[in-house]
């Protein structure tokens, strides 16, 4: 099949273009001060995630190197493992690859709280992506985070997933206690429990699944439709996107 | 002197009035009468043998555009199903898919190892503008586009087979549907 054809009837009309443009003296200027007012918010909002690219090592022994492929692997549906927030029963799952470190995904977090809390229809699931090459503390919180799941309740991981993402400066094995001594946890099985190798391991193999499903940055979100279709997209988008992102699963 | 400021503030306020009436009445009502087609005609892509080629090209045409890359898992599952359906539609539609900033080597190498790089056509996206036009976000993304120009379908995500012979249906003429 031959695809190749001229260009040059395109460039005319570049040029048309162009020139039409500029019959308005004072349009161009401003249209150009507000062109570069839209691209900076659209790069601040859509272009807001943290890349696993600026990692240049697998980190937690992890995170996917640059430029090379992770290998495709099947995404796992969410399961009993999982830290679910919203209707269990819910058609439609957002699932969340997230660092409790990253500035971008304490950025998506409330708006994704928001989604859950107003469409009956969503479930979130957290999974962990620690990038821990770029953020020291985030496979501590993490693994904080998960045994404050194994020994308080689903409640309390999400309550301190919540606190994390407002207190990030304070993530730091001091503050695990506290936060765990606030949910009642026995201090001495918590000290025990942030010493497992196998939590470690545990979060080793979210990070492994987000990294082989396509995950280069944080968050990275796969959205499940009701027909189990994926709907993945990586950053902090606004609520207004993600909301289309919901409704696109739900006329699916 | 008084009477001087007043008189430039006047004529200041005036002359920014009738720019930002000549803007909103002008400019916005030329960007709203752009086709879909209009926000990426523009990108002009490589092909596998280093050519140029504009979207622009393909105005008129029922298309199927997909957005992929090596690096991403779900683009590389469903890559060969878009060369199926291109067999399947031959000329009633032309199905494209264009890699994300990644070298010949790596984007022709996987087509390669697929042995679909001549079912179709391939193009490569160095500074992502096609992508970027499209306001996409997900990975992949498909848009299937009828011969008006218009977007009839933004696919966010991977598709099954199924689903993009159902698409590409939509955009050619039901007399000619499969």
């Amino acid at each position: 099949m031959v695809f190749k054809q001229a260009t040059v009837a395109f460039n005319k009309n570049i040029l048309m273009k162009t020139n039409t443009q500029t019959q308005n003296g004072y349009g161009v200027p401003i249209a150009i001060v507000v062109a570069g007012l839209l691209i900076a918010g659209a790069v601040f909002w859509t272009g807001s995630g943290e890349n696993v690219a600026s990692n240049p090592t697998r980190d937690t022994k992890g995170g996917q190197p640059s430029g090379q492929p992770a290998q495709a692997g099947e995404f796992r549906m969410p399961d009993e493992t999982d830290h679910v927030q919203g209707n269990p029963d819910a058609p439609i799952t957002i699932v969340e690859f997230s660092d409790l470190e990253c500035p971008f995904c304490a950025r998506i977090h409330p708006t994704l709280k928001r989604i859950v809390e107003e469409n009956e229809d969503v479930k979130w699931v957290f999974r962990h992506f620690p990038l821990s090459t770029i953020h020291s503390r985030a496979l501590s919180a993490a693994v904080a985070s998960e045994c404050i799941a194994r020994l308080g309740t689903n409640d309390n991981f999400w309550t301190f997933t919540d606190e994390a993402f407002v207190n990030q400066r304070k993530l730091g094995d001091a503050w695990y206690r506290e936060m765990a001594l606030s949910f009642g946890i026995d201090s001495g099985a918590f000290a025990g429990c942030v010493n497992d190798k196998g939590v470690v391991a545990d979060i080793q193999t979210d990070l492994d699944e987000a990294t082989s499903v396509g995950g280069r940055g944080t968050p990275y979100v796969v959205v499940i439709t009701p027909t189990g279709q994926l709907i993945p997209f990586s950053g902090a988008l606004p609520y207004e996107q993600v909301s289309a992102v919901i409704e696109q699963a739900r006329n699916n | 002197m008084k009477t001087k400021t007043t008189l430039i503030f006047i004529i200041v306020a005036i002359a920014a009035s009738i720019v930002f009436f000549s803007f909103n009445s002008g400019d916005n009502k030329s960007l709203t009468s752009k086709s879909d087609f209009d926000r990426f005609a523009h990108v002009t892509l490589i092909d596998y043998e280093g050519e140029a080629v504009s979207l622009e090209e393909f105005r008129g045409k029922p298309l199927v555009i997909n957005s992929w890359a090596v690096w991403c898992p779900f683009c590389r599952k469903e890559l060969a199903d878009f060369a199926t359906l291109q067999q399947e539609f031959g000329d009633r539609v032309t199905v494209i898919a264009i890699d994300r900033q990644e070298p010949l080597a790596k984007a022709k190498g996987f087509t390669d190892e697929l042995g679909i790089t001549n079912d179709m056509l391939f193009l490569l996206d160095s500074s992502d503008s096609f992508y970027k036009s499209i306001g996409g976000f997900s990975m992949p993304e498909t848009i299937f586009v009828n011969s008006a120009g218009e977007i009839v379908m933004h696919k966010r995500g991977p598709m099954e087979l199924d689903e993009m012979r159902e698409h590409a249906n939509k955009i050619i003429n039901k007399e000619n549907s499969l």
